[in-house]
C-alpha cells in the first residue's frame, strides 16, 4: 500500500500514479512549488524586508542606529511594558469568561444555546472600534449612561467606572477578543466524542472533575492557540487604544508606532521598534510547541462516534445567568447605546422623542463625501481577500497536514506567522516593500487586498487545518488502496467533509477584514479608504452620532451576509472543523 | 428663522458688501476664464485640515452656487493627520490633494521650503492689510480663516460666580478631573494654543495641567462636545465650535480669558502638482474672497479686516484682550512642543 507519509519525491511518480505519463516533476510538486513561491512573496518578502530595513543605513551598510533612534525615549520603553501588561490581562480575562461559556454551550444541556451563539457571533462582526465607542457612551466618567445612572441614584459625585483607564482598556479589548476565543474553544469541544467522558464517569468522576481532567486537556491546543491569539490581538489593536488609551494617557506600542509616520516618515526606525514585539511572538510560538509537543489530537475517525450532552441539573440556571451577563456586557449594552446614537440628534440628550432623527443616515448616504464609497471599498476588498485567502489556505493546509512536502514546516510557518504580526507592523512592512517601485502598489486597491489577505490567511489556514486534521488519513488511504489517486481522495473524501469549514473560513476572513483597521494604516488613499478608517475619522471630529449610524449600516450589511451564509451552511455553521 | 439666524444673515450680507467694496478682486473676464478651465477639470480635492465638516459643507455649497460645474470633495481630518497623509502621498509621488488647509502654519513653511506649493498669487487676497504680512507668504500660502481660541464652561454644572476667568484656571486644582482639552499632536489649532500657553506661563504650565487630569481629545472640536454632553465642566475651544453647540441647545457659556484670547490664523495653499490646478486656483480665489469670509464670520469667526462685523454674541478683537502668534513662532514652536507634551502627558 502506498504510504502518503513519505515525501512525494521519494515515491517518484508513484504518489500520483494516474499521472505517470507526465515528467518526473509531478503536478503535485509543481503546485506545491507555486504555493511556496506565493507564500514566500507575500509573507517572507515584506517581513524580511522590514528586518533588513531596520538594519540598513542609507548608504547600504549595516547599522544599529535605527534601533537606538527607536528606543531613545523612556516613553517608548513604557509603551512596551504597557502593551505586555495589557496582553496578559486581556488573555486572562478572556479565558476566564470564554472557556466556561464554551464548555456550557458545546457540552452541556444549557438552554438558549442558539441565542447565545448568535449573540457571540454578532459581537465578532462588530469592529473592536465600535465596541469601544459604545463603551465610551456607557462609561465616560461623567456623562456615560452607567455613571449617570449610578450618580443619579446614589447621589455620589463621581461615577462608578471610568472607561478612560487601564481596566477600561482591558475590558473593551477583552470584549473584542472574546468571540474568537469562544469560537475556537467551542469548535474543539464540539468534536470530542463522549467516549472518554463516559469512561471517566464510569470510573466515578463527577461533571466537574471530568470536565477539568478529561475534557479540558483534550482541548488544550485550542485553548493555548486561542490564548496566543488573544494576547496578540491585545497588542495589535490600533483603534481602541487611540480612542481610550490616549485620553487615559497610556501609551502602547501601536500608538507609539504611529508617531514614526509623522513627517518626516521614519520607516527604518518604525521597523526597528517593531522587532522586539516579533521576538516576543516567536517566543510564544515556541512555548506553544513545548507544551503541545507531539500529542495526538485526532478525534474524528472513520468510525462513528457519539456526542452526548452533559446534564447540568441544578447548575442550569446559574449558567444561563452567567452567559446572559457576559452577553449583556459584550453585545447588548454597547449595541443599545450605539443604535440609540445612530438615530439621535445628540446622544447625551437621552431617549426623548424630540431627539429622534434620520438625519445621520441621510447625511452619510447623500452628503458625506466618502462614506458610501468607503462602504463599497470595504465590501469589495474584504470579499476578494477572503476568496484568495481560502484558496491559499486550503492548499497549504492539505499539504502540511498530510505532510506532502519537506517544506511542510516552512509552509505552516508562513501561513501562521502573519497572525502573530500586529496589523500595524504588517502595514508598515507592506508599505515599505510593496508601496514604492518596483512593485509600486501605493494607492491601489491591490495593496489593501494584499494586506487583508496576509493578515487573515492564518485564520483561514488554522480553521481548514483543524478540519483536515480532524479527518484521519485512513479514509484517503482506503481510497488509495483501492487504486484511486490522491487527487481523487481529495475531491471525493476530504473536500465534502471540510466543505462547511471552507465556507465558514471564508466568512471569518470576510468579517475579519470588514472590521480591520490596523492593517489598513498607511496603505489607503482617499479613493481606496476603507470603512474602518472613515469610522476613525468620524470619531476624531467627535461626530459620534454619524459614527454610530455608519456602524449600524455596516453591521446590518454584514448580518445579511452572515444570515445568507447560515442558511447555506445549515445549523452547524459555527462549528469549525466539526462533524458534518 | 429665529432671531439669531436673521441677524446672522444680515451680518453675512453686510460683511459681503463691505468686503466686495473694499478690495479689488479678480476681473470679471479672468474669473470667467478660470471658471471655464476649472469646469473642464470637473472636480476638486480639498484636503481639509482646518474646517469642521459642517462649515466645509456650507463653503462647498456656496462655492457651487457661485461657480457651478465643479464638485468639491472635502477630505476632512485634523491638521496633523491631514498633514501626515499629505506628506505620505508626496513621499510616494502620489498627488491626491489640490488644496491643503491646516491650523498649523509650520506645515506651510515646510511645504514651501520643499517646493511643494504652487506659485500663484491670489488676486482677491490683495486687500489684506499690510500689518498681517507676517502671517503668510503671498504667492505660496494664504490666511484662510481667523478665529478666537477661548474657554467655555457648562452652566448647568458651574455657577457663574465660580466660573473660570482665565487660562490659569485650567491648572487650578479645584477643576481637577473636570477639564477638557485636546492633543497638539493631532490638532494644529491646539498646537497654536499650546505654544501660546508656553509663551504666557512657561513649560511648567503643562506639568500642572497634566496633574489636573484633563480629558484629551484629538481635535479642537472635541472639548466643546465634551462640555455639551456634560462629561467635563470647563474647556478650551474655538469660538465657532462653541457657537455651534450653543445653537444646538447646549448649556455652555463663553469665557474670554483675562490674559488674552488667542487669535489663530489657519492657512490654505494650492499644491504644486495638484491634479486639478485651475479648480484649485478658483477655489483659492473664492476662499480669499468676501463670500467665504462672510460664511466664516457668520459662524463666529473673525475677519482680518477689523471693519468687518462679528456675529451676534461674539466680541470684536478690539473689544477684548487678545494675543496672536507670528508664523515664525508657530513654525518653530509647534514641533518641539509636541515632543514635550508627549513626555509630560505620557501619551
Amino acid at each position: 500500500m502506498v504510504s502518503i507519509d513519505r515525501p512525494i519525491s521519494a515515491v517518484g511518480g508513484g504518489a500520483l500514479g494516474r499521472f505517470a505519463v507526465l515528467p518526473r516533476v509531478g503536478l503535485g510538486q509543481l503546485a506545491i512549488f507555486i504555493l511556496v513561491a506565493i507564500l514566500a512573496f507575500i509573507v517572507l518578502y515584506p517581513m524580511g524586508g522590514l528586518l533588513l530595513r531596520s538594519l540598513r543605513d542609507p548608504s547600504g551598510g549595516y547599522t544599529v542606529a535605527h534601533y537606538i533612534d527607536a528606543f531613545s525615549r523612556a516613553r517608548q520603553y513604557q509603551a512596551y511594558i504597557n502593551s505586555l501588561l495589557l496582553g496578559v490581562a486581556v488573555t486572562g480575562l478572556t479565558l476566564a469568561l470564554a472557556v466556561p461559556m464554551a464548555w456550557a454551550i458545546a457540552r452541556t444541556d444549557m438552554p438558549f444555546k442558539k441565542l447565545f451563539r448568535t449573540a457571540v457571533f454578532g459581537t465578532y462582526i462588530m469592529p473592536a472600534y465600535l465596541l469601544a465607542i459604545g463603551w465610551i457612551l456607557l462609561a465616560s466618567p461623567n456623562a456615560g449612561w452607567i455613571n449617570k445612572l449610578f450618580m443619579g441614584s446614589t447621589g455620589v459625585a463621581t461615577g462608578i467606572f471610568n472607561i478612560y483607564s487601564f481596566s477600561g482598556l482591558v475590558l473593551v479589548i477583552t470584549l473584542s477578543t472574546f468571540p474568537i476565543v469562544f469560537i475556537l474553544v467551542t469548535a474543539a469541544l464540539e468534536v470530542i466524542s463522549s467516549e472518554m467522558e463516559d469512561a471517566a464517569n464510569i470510573l466515578g468522576a463527577g461533571r466537574l472533575r471530568t470536565g477539568w481532567y478529561v475534557t479540558l486537556p483534550l482541548v488544550l491546543p485550542a485553548i493555548i492557540g486561542a490564548s496566543i491569539i488573544s494576547f496578540l490581538e491585545a497588542l495589535s489593536l490600533v483603534g481602541t487604544p487611540t480612542l481610550i488609551a490616549i485620553p487615559a494617557r497610556i501609551s502602547v506600542v501601536t500608538t507609539e508606532l504611529q508617531q514614526f509616520f509623522n513627517y518626516p516618515i521614519k520607516v527604518a526606525a518604525a521597523a526597528a521598534y517593531c522587532m522586539p514585539l516579533l521576538v516576543i511572538t516567536i517566543l510564544l510560538l515556541g512555548v506553544r510547541k513545548l507544551i503541545l509537543g507531539r500529542k495526538g489530537f485526532v478525534t474524528l475517525t472513520g468510525k462513528g462516534a457519539e456526542r452526548r450532552v452533559i446534564p447540568l441539573g441544578v447548575w442550569k440556571w446559574p449558567m444561563v445567568l452567567y452567559a446572559f451577563i457576559v452577553v449583556c456586557l459584550m453585545l447588548m449594552l454597547p449595541s443599545v447605546v450605539l443604535v440609540h446614537a445612530a438615530f439621535a440628534k445628540a446622544w447625551f440628550r437621552g431617549w426623548a422623542w424630540d431627539n429622534f432623527t434620520l438625519e445621520n443616515f441621510r447625511y452619510l448616504i447623500f452628503d458625506h463625501s466618502s462614506a458610501m464609497q468607503s462602504v463599497v471599498n470595504t465590501g469589495v476588498y474584504s470579499g476578494t481577500a477572503a476568496t484568495l485567502a481560502v484558496l491559499l489556505a486550503v492548499a497549504a493546509a492539505y499539504v502540511t497536514t498530510r505532510k506532502l512536502s519537506r517544506l511542510a514546516l516552512f509552509i505552516t510557518f508562513m501561513c501562521i506567522i502573519p497572525f502573530v504580526i500586529p496589523g500595524i507592523i504588517l502595514a508598515i512592512a507592506i508599505y515599505a516593500s510593496f508601496a514604492p517601485p518596483p512593485v509600486a502598489l501605493y494607492g491601489t486597491m491591490t495593496i489593501l487586498v494584499l494586506a487583508y489577505l496576509i493578515r487573515f490567511l492564518p485564520i483561514a489556514f488554522v480553521s481548514t487545518s483543524a478540519a483536515i486534521g480532524g479527518v484521519h488519513p485512513e479514509m484517503e488511504e482506503a481510497v488509495r488502496s483501492l487504486g484511486g489517486s490522491q487527487l481523487l481522495a481529495i475531491r471525493k473524501i476530504v473536500r465534502p467533509l471540510i466543505n462547511k469549514s471552507i465556507v465558514a473560513a471564508w466568512l471569518l476572513v470576510f468579517i475579519g477584514a470588514t472590521r480591520e483597521l490596523s492593517s489598513a494604516m498607511f496603505l489607503y488613499v482617499p479613493q481606496t479608504r476603507p470603512m474602518s478608517i472613515t469610522l476613525l475619522d468620524l470619531s476624531m471630529e467627535n461626530q459620534l452620532e454619524l459614527l454610530a449610524a455608519l456602524g449600524f449600516m455596516m453591521l446590518v450589511a454584514t448580518f445579511v451576509v452572515v444570515f445568507i451564509g447560515t442558511r447555506l451552511l445549515g445549523r452547524d455553521f459555527m462549528v469549525i472543523g466539526g462533524r458534518q | 428663522m429665529n432671531r439669531t439666524q436673521t441677524s446672522g444673515a444680515t451680518f453675512v450680507l453686510a460683511a459681503a458688501i463691505a468686503g466686495w467694496l473694499t478690495g479689488p478682486a479678480l476681473t470679471q473676464e479672468s474669473t470667467a476664464t478660470l471658471h471655464k478651465a476649472a469646469q473642464a477639470e470637473k472636480t476638486l480635492s480639498w484636503c481639509n485640515g482646518s474646517l469642521p465638516d459642517a462649515s466645509a459643507e456650507k463653503v462647498i455649497n456656496a462655492f457651487g452656487k457661485q461657480y457651478p460645474g465643479i464638485s468639491v470633495k472635502s477630505l476632512r481630518a485634523s491638521s496633523q493627520v491631514a498633514y501626515q497623509r499629505l506628506m505620505q502621498d508626496l513621499e510616494n509621488n502620489m498627488h491626491n490633494c489640490d488644496v491643503f488647509g491646516s491650523g498649523d502654519g509650520s506645515h506651510f513653511a515646510e511645504l514651501a521650503r520643499r517646493g511643494d506649493l504652487m506659485q500663484y498669487t491670489v488676486a482677491s487676497a490683495s486687500s489684506i492689510n499690510a500689518q498681517f504680512r507676517d502671517l503668510y507668504e503671498p504667492g505660496l500660502y494664504y490666511p484662510a480663516t481667523t478665529f478666537l481660541m477661548v474657554m467655555a464652561y457648562n452652566k448647568n454644572d458651574v455657577q457663574a460666580a465660580d466660573a473660570p476667568k482665565n487660562w490659569s484656571d485650567l491648572i487650578d486644582p479645584k477643576w481637577k478631573g473636570k477639564v477638557a482639552i485636546a492633543h497638539p499632536a493631532y490638532s494644529g489649532n491646539i498646537g497654536n494654543w499650546a505654544v501660546y500657553m508656553e509663551s504666557l506661563y512657561g513649560p511648567e504650565f503643562f506639568q500642572k495641567l497634566a496633574k489636573n487630569d484633563p480629558l484629551v481629545g484629538r481635535s479642537s472640536g472635541d472639548p466643546a462636545a465634551q462640555l455639551a454632553s456634560g462629561e467635563r465642566k470647563i474647556g478650551i475651544t474655538p469660538m465657532a465650535e462653541i457657537l455651534r453647540a450653543i445653537n444646538k441647545g447646549a448649556p455652555i457659556e463663553i469665557v474670554y480669558p483675562s490674559d488674552g484670547s488667542l487669535v489663530i490664523v489657519t492657512h490654505m495653499a494650492v499644491l504644486k502638482k495638484a491634479p486639478h490646478p485651475n479648480a484649485a486656483k478658483l477655489f483659492m480665489e473664492f476662499v480669499m474672497g468676501p463670500e467665504f469670509g462672510a460664511i466664516m464670520t457668520s459662524e463666529g469667526r473673525h475677519s482680518l479686516d477689523p471693519a468687518v462685523p462679528t456675529a451676534p454674541g461674539v466680541k470684536r478683537i478690539s473689544e477684548i484682550k487678545a494675543g496672536r502668534l507670528t508664523i515664525d513662532q508657530v513654525k518653530n514652536g509647534i514641533p518641539p512642543l509636541i515632543e514635550r507634551w508627549n513626555a509630560t502627558f505620557g501619551g
